[in-house]
């Protein structure tokens, strides 16, 4: 079978016109002062919204490049990148087969997967406690 | 009644994943529901000490397209987690019982589980002849759907045969198919609707009542979440309407152009469903961007109005002009007030009614009435 890139007919582009990043830029102007008044958080999920490629060009331009990136390994990866606003953070879960789950811009300080959770330190701290008695028997 | 106990959070952990992975899943189901992110967040606290769900799935007339798209979704992913996540304990395509044993084991099932599983009704119901059209280990459709409601804690119409009658209950209608909602009148029932439904359509409904209770529900009983926006105005050739460019055949320089396929019949102004956003097959493509109009399957007697390929402004007695017109100035000042807007407004409103409107669900038109 061949590849879809190899079929000659595709559809045109979408739209060469960002229409909807300026709203966008203007919703996360907003956001972020009230999580800075506030500490309120926030969330845009770009997969819900209709963006051409000029939208994507644009924001990607207007948030520029952090100094933060994070690349979880669970259920697939997922990458965390702050933008060059802090507190703006680009979230994209994608699937074990690569495929994206969504894409997000999460307005906070830290996007709150990242922490690690207590029920999860409570159980790390009984494997290593449990590994600590067994090299040294007897002893806790 | 051990395994009935176990929560959707501990099938993670026996699955060796992390309260990480639990997150993700919420995050990308909540994103999936358009919910808020604080949503994402009750979510996964609901659904880690929810327990995992019984899950009854009855196939009456239908063509098992909407049991085939659920199983063909975002494999392995969420879908495959959901499917690891509740207890499928009936569905007759997929189990490998079969006959009196699948039938005992059914009856097991829903004895064990009585007033809480959650019902998936997949097809229309014959009327016909006393039931006589689809009988299956001696019981009509009827009176096993009957039966069946009574022990559900909800009730999940799949696809537009059960939401609606679909293509059994297209006119002459010789079996007297009836959809879901006029055997079970005295409680909701969630409309799923689509010939098929989008997969994650589907499986996002069964975790949003397992997080939240109740969807919020449209008058055809379908969730907002999903059913909240027409096609039209979630495609990304609606520009070209608002611009007047129209593909005019299939081969012309409007349809090489990509150009809005209004006049070729495309039923999106009137057909609310979610393909234009989440998309089909691992989010690839929807029909409009492969070409084609949209049919409209998820609204009710969509086989019946009067011909796919024919426009909408044209005069079939069967979509009132008013109404497609409406539609188009209303998606007209919306899409000039912006895009990111209208999103935002619909998940505020889809998040508030939530809250509010958890199992009271609004009131159902019968399907035949428009």
């Amino acid at each position: 079978m061949k590849p879809i890139d190899a079929i000659p007919i595709r559809p045109a582009p979408a739209s060469d016109v960002a229409g909807n990043a300026p709203a966008l830029l203007h919703e996360i102007a907003a956001a972020l002062d009230t999580l800075l008044r506030t500490g309120r958080e926030y969330c845009i999920d770009l997969s819900a919204l209709p963006l051409s490629p000029a939208d994507r060009d644009l924001l990607r331009e207007a948030l520029g490049t952090g100094e933060v990136r994070v690349d979880l390994d669970t259920l697939g990866n997922s990458h965390i990148e702050e933008t060059g606003v802090p507190g703006v953070w680009w979230v994209c879960h994608r699937s074990e087969d690569g495929v994206l789950l969504t894409e997000s811009l999460a307005i906070c300080r830290v996007p709150e997967i990242i922490p690690a959770h207590p029920a999860d330190i409570a159980m790390g701290l009984q494997g290593l406690q449990e590994r600590m008695a067994s090299r040294e028997p007897g002893g806790h | 009644m051990g395994e009935l106990e176990e929560t959707v959070l501990d099938a993670f952990r026996r699955g060796g994943l992390s309260r990480r992975a639990f997150l993700k899943f919420c995050a990308a189901t909540a994103s999936l529901l358009a919910l808020p992110p604080a949503a994402a967040t009750a979510m996964a606290e609901t659904l880690a000490r929810t327990p995992r769900p019984t899950v009854i799935y009855l196939s009456y007339q239908e063509c098992t397209a909407c049991l085939e798209s659920m199983t063909r979704s975002f494999s392995p992913t969420i879908e495959h987690l959901i499917f690891n996540n509740i207890s499928l304990a009936f569905n007759d395509t997929l189990q490998a019982a079969a006959g009196e044993a699948a039938e005992a084991a059914r009856k097991e099932a829903m004895r064990q589980a009585w007033g809480k599983y959650i019902l998936i009704v997949d097809g229309a119901v014959p009327m016909g002849a006393g039931g006589a059209y689809c009988v299956a280990a001696g019981q009509s459709a009827v009176d096993d759907l009957r039966h069946a409601a009574q022990g559900a804690a909800a009730i999940i119409a799949v696809g537009t045969c059960a939401a609606f009658g679909g293509i059994p209950y297209a006119a002459p209608n010789p079996t007297g198919a009836v959809p879901v909602s006029e055997v079970i009148r005295d409680r909701p029932v969630i409309n799923v609707s689509g010939c098929p439904p989008i997969p994650e359509v589907m499986t996002g409904v069964v975790v949003y009542y397992l997080s939240f209770g109740m969807p919020a529900l449209d008058h055809q009983g379908r969730p907002l979440a999903f059913y909240g926006n027409s096609i039209h105005d979630r495609c990304y050739r609606r520009p070209f309407y608002d611009e007047g460019r129209f593909a005019h055949t299939f081969d012309d320089e409007g349809a090489r152009n990509g150009w809005c396929l209004y006049e070729l019949g495309c039923k999106g102004p009137v057909t609310y469903n979610a393909c234009a956003t989440l998309k089909w097959n691992q989010g690839t493509s929807f029909p409009i961007q492969s070409g084609h109009g949209c049919l409209g399957c998820s609204e009710p007697d969509f086989w019946d109005k009067g011909g796919f390929y024919r426009p909408l402004s044209a005069a079939t007695g069967h979509w009132p002009r008013g109404e497609v017109l409406g539609a188009a100035a209303l998606g007209g000042v919306v899409v000039g007030a912006g895009m990111a807007a209208l999103a935002r407004s619909h998940q505020k409103t889809s998040a508030a009614k939530t809250a509010k409107e958890a199992g009271s669900p609004p009131p159902k038109e019968d399907p035949h009435e428009r």
